[in-house]
């Protein structure tokens, strides 16, 4: 909503390093400070205290006496902060405030051009300062810095959605395959033990065929989360680096292990079965499995607690 | 000749009176503080570049720093970071503040800080800075007392436990006058 309303009072008219500018001070003690912009000769006027004035936009009368005379209008404001409203003040500038002013004018102009080669570079930046000056404009736009003035290179502060959906992707198949790994953790160490009373010479145990079937369990669960690690999206132009290359490296333990253990613990299932004592490479099948338990817990370790 | 000689004076005048000044950061040190039940994460960047200018009694400061920059010494938690703070779309983490020039001569200063993470802004009101001369640089110490929620960061969890919200920012910076 607009509206125009006389201001209660214009204390000052200030000419800014840049650019020409109005200051207003309200009874109240609320300033204000308008931009004139050379080319527009429009002002975008701030306010210091939010919300509580809306817009305000000034104007030169005459166009043949540019700084000679301002109208100040307010525009988009509250009515009821602009109580007891006085005559407007036309402020006339001497001749040699104009030429003051003129000379600023033009310094502003050349300064001006000294940047837009390393402004244009960065256009999201670019947007992100013209917003920003509009959310904060009670300063003249040079006093505030842009993040263009601080010389990153382009790429680094362009935005990459591609880049996004990528982590995006990663961190889902990664948080399956932390909660798989998590959930394997149990039906492992009810495997490892319930092999303690695996063994016996009988050819047919329920503690065997518990064991058995915790064991297929544990290796569906492992191989599960071990595809949601290894399709994980790899990010480009990372290296591991920390505790989580102790977490990969135990995968070429565990991972040739958990393979290994339920064959060799099929070979030692059937050899109890007919009733032999377990022999050959099946006899490696409560080593390898202790082991390769060991490396699972450990890689779990080496993700949940920092060493 | 009088006319042309006010002339100069009044021409020369604005580049003397006018100029404003200019800090550069000259290094910086940001953390960033995550506490989980399970083990706290330090990421560190030492990449931010900042400016400030003052003017007209005004000081305006920026300090940017890439996301991704920030190194907590594992790889698959900063990039888990990343994710999680939007970092490849919002890229950039920015500052910015708005000081009298002269709270800059004091050993303390309170600081109105508007903070641009992850795609949201956020206001920090009356930040307690600690503020030190080393020659003609100036040393700037504090913590900006920062917290997930208010960048609407969904709290990374581990083993189903989220991280705490608290995410103080520690700020070691040296400014140098240009």
């Amino acid at each position: 909503m607009s509206c125009e309303a006389s201001i209660d009072a214009i204390v000052d008219i200030i000419c800014a390093y840049v650019n020409p500018a109005v200051s207003v001070v309200w009874p109240n003690g609320h300033s204000l400070i308008a931009q004139v912009s050379s080319e527009s000769r429009l002002a975008k006027l701030g306010h210091r205290y939010g919300e509580e004035f809306g817009g305000l936009a000034a104007r030169h009368q005459e166009s043949a006496s540019y700084f000679e005379s301002f109208s100040v209008k307010v525009v988009g404001c509250d009515l009821k902060s602009l109580r007891k409203p006085e005559p407007m003040e036309i402020i006339r500038c001497s001749t040699a405030a104009l030429l003051l002013c003129f000379v600023m004018a033009a310094g502003a102009a050349s300064y001006s051009q000294t940047t837009p080669s390393q402004s244009d570079q960065n256009q999201p930046a670019q947007q992100e300062n013209n917003k920003d000056q509009q959310k904060l404009p009670n300063a003249p736009s040079s006093s505030k810095p842009s993040l263009g003035d601080l010389g990153f290179p382009a790429e680094q502060t362009q935005a990459n959605p591609q880049q996004q959906a990528l982590l995006d992707k990663r961190t889902h198949m990664l948080k399956v395959h932390q909660k798989l790994g998590f959930i394997t953790l149990f039906p492992l160490a009810a495997t490892v033990i319930s092999g303690a009373g695996a063994g016996g010479r009988s050819t047919s145990t329920t503690s065997r065929d518990l064991h058995a079937g915790l064991g297929s369990a544990t290796a569906g669960l492992y191989f599960s989360a071990a595809y949601f690690a290894l399709r994980a999206p790899k990010v480009p132009d990372t290296h591991t680096r920390g505790q989580i290359r102790i977490h990969k490296a135990l995968a070429w333990v565990h991972g040739p292990g958990m393979v290994l253990t339920p064959i060799l613990g099929a070979m030692a299932f059937d050899q109890k079965s007919k009733g032999e004592r377990v022999h050959g490479i099946a006899q490696a099948h409560g080593p390898v499995a202790i082991v390769t338990a060991g490396a699972y817990g450990a890689a779990f370790a080496a993700v949940a607690f920092k060493f | 000749m009088r006319k042309l000689l006010i002339a100069i004076v009044l021409i020369a005048l604005p580049s003397f009176a006018a100029a404003p000044i200019q800090w550069v950061l000259q290094q910086s040190t940001i953390s960033y503080h995550v506490a989980h039940p399970l083990h706290d994460t330090l990421g560190v960047s030492h990449a931010a570049r900042g400016k400030g200018v003052c003017q007209a009694g005004e000081c305006n400061f920026l300090i940017a720093a890439p996301v991704k920059s920030f190194d907590s010494g594992d790889s698959n938690r900063d990039l888990h970071m990343l994710q999680a703070t939007r970092g490849a779309e919002f890229p950039m983490v920015t500052v910015r503040t708005e000081l009298p020039e002269n709270q800059l001569e004091n050993g303390a200063l309170d600081a109105n800080l508007q903070i641009e993470f992850a795609g949201q802004t956020a206001e920090y009101k009356q930040v307690p800075f600690q503020r030190s001369a080393e020659g003609s640089n100036v040393h700037i110490t504090g913590t900006i007392p920062a917290k997930l929620s208010d960048f609407k960061i969904d709290p990374p969890s581990l083993l189903g436990i989220a991280v705490k919200n608290e995410m103080p920012i520690q700020v070691d910076m040296t400014w140098k006058p240009q």
